[in-house]
């Protein structure tokens, strides 16, 4: 039974394979491919038929396809605002780690 | 069924052009959209605003919600009698089951409904995958060190194979597993939506976020515990206690040590997904004096003071 696989971490650690990402996501696989050459995605492997994504792409992708959507964006917007919202979410990963060592915040 | 006033969500008059619905959705979304937005209530705020715009937009489906006549939001109604077959697409729903239907999922599920059942008259099947479902949880630091199970109540509203919307409730048990940290999401296969026609089920994602804990921060899955010492215990160096989530540990502070000054616990921080080395404790140093002196402790700082030729301001000179 499906309902019987296990919840998964979008983290580093595991990969899916681009079919995978193209599921989770609702982006097409021309819509990835333009993703990966802008730099929004990061395969690893050489070939596209052997390219494998960490999960965490998952999360990149779906925000992608969101963002697209909602806003009624192209592919080159859509990978200009993913890339600026991972900087931002950088920093404020940063910010935080600061803010842990400062005392009687 | 309860009426939502999707002109007045998006500002716009009820005879407003096109245009001018794209342009009011447009700026609400910028303002609201969740992945961008800081707005308090944002994401429950973007979803009215892209509902109905998502109806607004289509004109058939602008047309079907007119149609319904006008009422006070959120007040119970029932559209005209001859709605249904107007709209509803070869008498797809009866209004008898209508009562918990949302208006939004009665109105995105009209072409649907028609798909299904020119599907079911020329014998082929409709498919449709169901859809994901994204929740954000809140879990206690202590969840994420054990790992916990957690129950999440989901509401949506389905297509029966048949081609009927039903509300449907239902509860989902979800084990956040050992290794998961705040800010990074879940993917629990087949937990969302049921699919229609024999399409496979929706996936649910957890987006944790961590409720704030008396003692620890947290950075990753490394910890921040702040640690109070006495000037003495900062100056000869001490060996305290402090608290971790294995229980208490030593702490040695060494002589000469400054307020601020970070001392690492090896191991003791968040455990990380597969066995890995889990994050570090940092003990973060705070000098603290009495703010109410005895006499005898008085008289032994002025002695220090008398006998000390420490001058923390040099450098100012």
């Amino acid at each position: 039974m499906s309902g019987e696989r296990f919840p998964s971490l979008l983290t580093e650690q595991f990969e899916i394979e681009l079919d995978e990402l193209a599921g989770a996501t609702g982006l097409s696989v021309e819509e990835i491919v333009e993703l990966v050459e802008y730099g929004v995605f990061e395969p690893l492997g050489g070939a596209r038929m052997a390219w494998r994504f960490s999960s965490r792409t998952i999360t990149l992708g779906r925000r992608a396809s969101r963002l697209r959507a909602d806003f009624e964006l192209d592919t080159p917007a859509t990978a200009l605002v993913v890339t600026l919202l991972e900087r931002i979410e950088e920093l404020e990963a940063e910010v935080n780690r600061l803010r842990c060592e400062v005392l009687g915040e | 069924m309860k009426y939502k006033d999707y002109y007045e969500i998006l500002g716009v008059a009820r005879d407003a052009a096109e245009a001018d619905i794209k342009k009011a959705y447009r700026k609400l979304a910028r303002k609201y959209h969740p992945d961008v937005s800081k707005e308090p209530g944002a994401e429950e705020k973007f979803k009215e605003v892209a509902e109905a715009y998502e109806v607004l937009k289509d004109p058939e489906k602008r047309a079907a919600y007119d149609q319904m006549g006008f009422y006070q939001p959120g007040q119970d109604f029932r559209p005209p009698p001859d709605w249904g077959e107007r709209f509803g697409g070869a008498g797809t729903h009866t209004f008898e089951d209508l009562g918990d239907i949302d208006l939004f999922d009665l109105l995105s599920g009209l072409g649907l409904g028609r798909g299904a059942a020119g599907g079911r008259r020329g014998g082929a099947q409709f498919h449709m995958p169901g859809q994901d479902y994204e929740v954000t949880v809140h879990a206690g630091l202590e969840d994420l060190n054990r790992g916990a199970e957690v129950e999440i109540p989901l509401s949506a509203t389905e297509m029966t194979p048949d081609g009927h919307l039903r509300r449907s409730t239902r509860t989902v048990r979800v084990r956040i597993p050992k290794g998961a940290t705040a800010g990074q999401r879940l993917r629990v296969p087949s937990k969302g939506g049921t699919g229609v026609g024999g399409g496979p089920a929706g996936d649910l994602y957890i987006n944790i976020q961590l409720r704030p804990h008396d003692l620890f921060k947290v950075s990753g899955h490394d910890l921040y515990l702040e640690v109070p010492v006495t000037p003495w215990e900062a100056a000869l160096g001490a060996t305290i206690e402090i608290p971790t989530f294995d229980g208490k540990v030593s702490l040695k502070i060494p002589p000469g040590s400054r307020a601020g000054q970070k001392l690492r616990v090896r191991g003791k921080g968040l455990p990380r997904p597969k066995a890995a080395e889990p994050g570090d404790l940092y003990a973060v140093l705070q000098i603290v004096t009495p703010s109410v002196l005895s006499e005898r402790e008085k008289e032994l700082y002025r002695g220090l003071a008398e006998a000390s030729s420490f001058n923390p301001r040099a450098h100012f000179e």
